[in-house]
C-alpha cells in the first residue's frame, strides 16, 4: 500500500512537471535576436535565405502556440525549430554579408574597367590622325568621353550609397560605350592609313 | 444527487471551452508570408506592416489565453486580430498586384519615351557642335540611363527602372529645352533685317536674270535653291565646326554670313571635295566688320579674315565638320553644278525669318 502511494506521488510530480512546462523563453529570445540581427542586410542581399529563416521562425512560433494550448506541454520540438530558425537567421546574415561583398567587388571591378576603357579611348583619341575631315569627329569623341567621365562619377556616387547594382550597370554601359569609341577611332585611323597608300 | 450534476458539468465543460485558433493563426502567418514574397514589402509596405502587427497581437492574445484555465479561455480578441490580419493581408496582396502592374506599365512607358526621345535626339544632334559640351554630356548620360533601366526591367525591378528612365528622359528634355531656347534667340536676332535684305537681294538678282540663287539658312542647316524667285529645291547642309557662330577670322571654323557670289566653279579633280563653288568671301562688308573687330580688340592683331569659303561636296554627314564651308553630298553637287554659274548669288544667313518650318 505504501509503495502504491509513493508511485502515485511520483506520477503526480511528473505530470505536474510536464503540465507546468514553460515556453522556452531563452530560445525564443535567442532566435528573435538572431532574426533582428540578420534582417537589415539579409532582406536585401540574401532574400532566399531570409525567407527560409522567416519560415522556420513561423513554424517554431506555430509549435509554441500549439503547445501553449495543451494540458501536457512539451516544447522539445519548439526548441528544435527555434534552434533551426536561429541557425537559418545566422546563415542568412552570413549569406547577405558574402553577397553584398560580392556585389561590391563586382561594382568596383566594373568601375575600374570603365575607367580603364575611358583612358584607353582617350589614348586612342590623342594618337588619332587629325585633319579637316576628322577634326569634327575627334571633337565629338572628346565630348562623348567627357560625358562618359561625368556618368562614371554618377556610378561612383551610387557605389558610395551602396547601390552596387546600379553602379555596376552604369559602369558596364560606360565601358561598352568607351570601347565603341576606341573602335571607331581605330577604324577611322585605318581608313585614313588606307587612303594614304 | 451529486453524480448527475457532475455529469452535466462534464458535458458542458467542452462546450464552454473555446478552441484556440491555431490553424487560423498558421494560415494567417502563411498568407502574410506569401504577401511578402509576392513583393508586399516593396509595393504595399504599410498594409503588410498592419497585417503583421495584427498577427502579432493575435498571437499574443492566444498566448495570454493559454495560461488561463481552459473553461475561462476567450479567443474573441485573438479572432478579431486574425480577422484584421486577414483583411490587411488581402489588401496588401491586392495592392501589390495593382501597384506592380502599374509600376511595370509606368516603367515600360517611361523606357519607351526615353528610347523615342533618344532616337529623336539623333536629329537634335545634327544641330549640335563640339562646342556644346553640356548638351553632349546630357545625351551620353541619357544613353547610359536607357541601358541601366532596361537591365532593371529584366531583373523585374520596375520602380528602379522607372526612376532611372525618368532621369534619362529628364536629361533629353533638358537638351531639347537648351537647344530650343538657343534657337528662339535667333527669332529676335539684331541681324534679322540684314539677313532679310540679303535674301531679298539674292532673289531679286535671281528674278532679273532668270537664273538661280542659293539661300543657306544656318539655323536650319538648309540650303534653298530659287529660280526666278521661286523655290526649286531644298537641301540639308553641313556647316563649319563653329555651327551657328559667325565667322570673324581665319581659323575659327565658322561659316560666314553675307551676300556672296560664286567666283569660281571647280569640277572633279580640281578640288578635294568632289566639286566646289568658291565664294567671294571676304566681301567688302566682311572686311569692314573684321577691321572693326580687330580695332576693338575682339580678335588678335595678326589675324586675317580668312578665305576659300566654298559650297562643296563630301557632305551629307549630318554634322558640322567643315572649316567654314557649306557641304552637300556629291550627288547633290552634281545637281547644283548644272544650275550654278559664276556670279550666282549666294545668301548665307543665320536664320531665314520667312521660313516658318521647325528645324526638327
Amino acid at each position: 500500500m505504501k509503495r502504491f502511494w509513493l508511485g502515485l506521488a511520483v506520477l503526480a510530480l511528473v505530470l505536474a512537471t510536464i503540465a507546468c512546462a514553460k515556453p522556452p523563453q531563452g530560445d525564443i529570445d535567442a532566435a528573435k535576436a538572431a532574426m533582428d540581427d540578420a534582417q537589415p542586410t539579409a532582406e536585401k542581399w540574401a532574400s532566399t535565405e531570409w525567407q527560409a529563416a522567416q519560415s522556420s521562425m513561423s513554424s517554431a512560433q506555430a509549435e509554441i502556440d500549439a503547445q501553449n494550448q495543451k494540458w501536457f506541454k512539451n516544447y522539445d520540438k519548439a526548441k528544435e525549430l527555434l534552434a533551426q530558425a536561429k541557425t537559418n537567421a545566422e546563415a542568412a546574415k552570413a549569406a547577405a554579408t558574402t553577397n553584398k561583398e560580392t556585389a561590391k567587388n563586382e561594382a568596383t571591378t566594373a568601375i575600374a574597367d570603365a575607367t580603364a576603357a575611358i583612358e584607353a579611348a582617350k589614348t586612342a583619341l590623342a594618337g588619332a590622325p587629325k585633319g579637316k575631315d576628322t577634326k569634327a569627329d575627334l571633337a565629338l569623341f572628346q565630348q562623348d568621353l567627357d560625358g562618359l567621365g561625368t556618368t562614371l562619377t554618377e556610378a561612383q556616387t551610387a557605389m558610395q550609397s551602396e547601390d552596387y547594382n546600379t553602379a555596376k550597370d552604369k559602369a558596364n554601359s560606360i565601358k561598352e560605350k568607351a570601347a565603341s569609341i576606341t573602335d571607331q577611332i581605330a577604324q577611322a585611323a585605318a581608313k585614313k592609313a588606307g587612303v594614304k597608300k | 444527487m451529486l453524480l448527475p450534476l457532475l455529469c452535466i458539468a462534464l458535458f458542458l465543460l467542452p462546450i464552454a471551452c473555446q478552441t484556440a485558433p491555431l490553424a487560423d493563426l498558421a494560415r494567417a502567418d502563411a498568407d502574410t508570408e506569401r504577401a511578402r514574397r509576392e513583393g508586399g514589402d516593396k509595393y504595399a509596405p504599410e498594409e503588410l506592416a498592419q497585417a503583421q502587427e495584427a498577427l502579432q497581437s493575435a498571437r499574443r492574445s492566444v498566448t495570454l489565453q493559454s495560461v488561463r484555465p481552459e473553461f475561462r479561455r476567450d479567443y474573441h480578441e485573438a479572432n478579431s486580430f486574425l480577422q484584421r490580419a486577414r483583411f490587411y493581408t488581402v489588401q496588401a496582396r491586392r495592392l501589390t498586384q495593382i501597384r506592380r502592374e502599374a509600376a511595370l506599365h509606368d516603367a515600360q512607358d517611361e523606357i519607351a519615351k526615353l528610347r523615342d526621345s533618344l532616337s529623336r535626339s539623333q536629329e537634335i544632334k545634327r544641330f549640335l557642335t563640339p562646342r556644346d559640351p553640356s548638351i553632349h554630356r546630357l545625351l551620353i548620360g541619357a544613353g547610359v540611363d536607357l541601358e541601366v533601366a532596361e537591365k532593371k526591367m529584366k531583373e523585374q525591378d520596375y520602380p528602379g527602372a522607372l526612376e532611372v528612365a525618368r532621369t534619362g528622359t529628364g536629361r533629353v528634355r533638358e537638351v531639347e529645352q537648351q537647344l530650343l531656347s538657343s534657337m528662339v534667340k535667333f527669332t529676335s536676332h539684331p541681324d534679322i533685317p540684314s539677313w532679310s535684305q540679303w535674301i531679298d537681294d539674292a532673289l531679286r538678282q535671281s528674278r532679273s536674270r532668270g537664273e538661280v540663287a542659293f539661300v543657306v539658312d544656318k539655323l536650319r542647316r538648309r540650303m534653298t535653291v530659287y529660280r526666278s524667285g521661286k523655290v526649286v529645291k531644298i537641301y540639308s547642309v553641313d556647316l563649319g565646326l563653329g555651327g551657328m557662330e559667325r565667322k570673324m577670322r581665319s581659323g575659327d571654323d565658322a561659316t560666314p554670313e553675307g551676300l556672296y557670289k560664286i567666283q569660281e566653279i571647280r569640277g572633279p579633280g580640281q578640288t578635294r571635295y568632289y566639286r566646289a563653288f568658291l565664294l567671294d568671301y571676304p566681301n567688302a562688308q566682311d572686311r569692314r566688320r573684321f577691321e572693326e573687330a580687330r580695332h576693338n580688340g575682339l580678335i588678335p592683331q595678326g589675324a586675317s579674315p580668312g578665305s576659300l569659303i566654298e559650297i562643296h561636296g563630301e557632305g551629307g554627314r549630318d554634322k558640322d565638320w567643315t572649316k567654314g564651308c557649306v557641304a552637300l553630298t556629291n550627288r547633290e553637287m552634281d545637281d547644283l553644278a548644272v544650275l550654278a554659274r559664276v556670279g550666282t548669288p549666294v545668301a548665307i544667313v543665320g536664320y531665314n525669318p520667312k521660313d516658318d518650318r521647325v528645324p526638327w
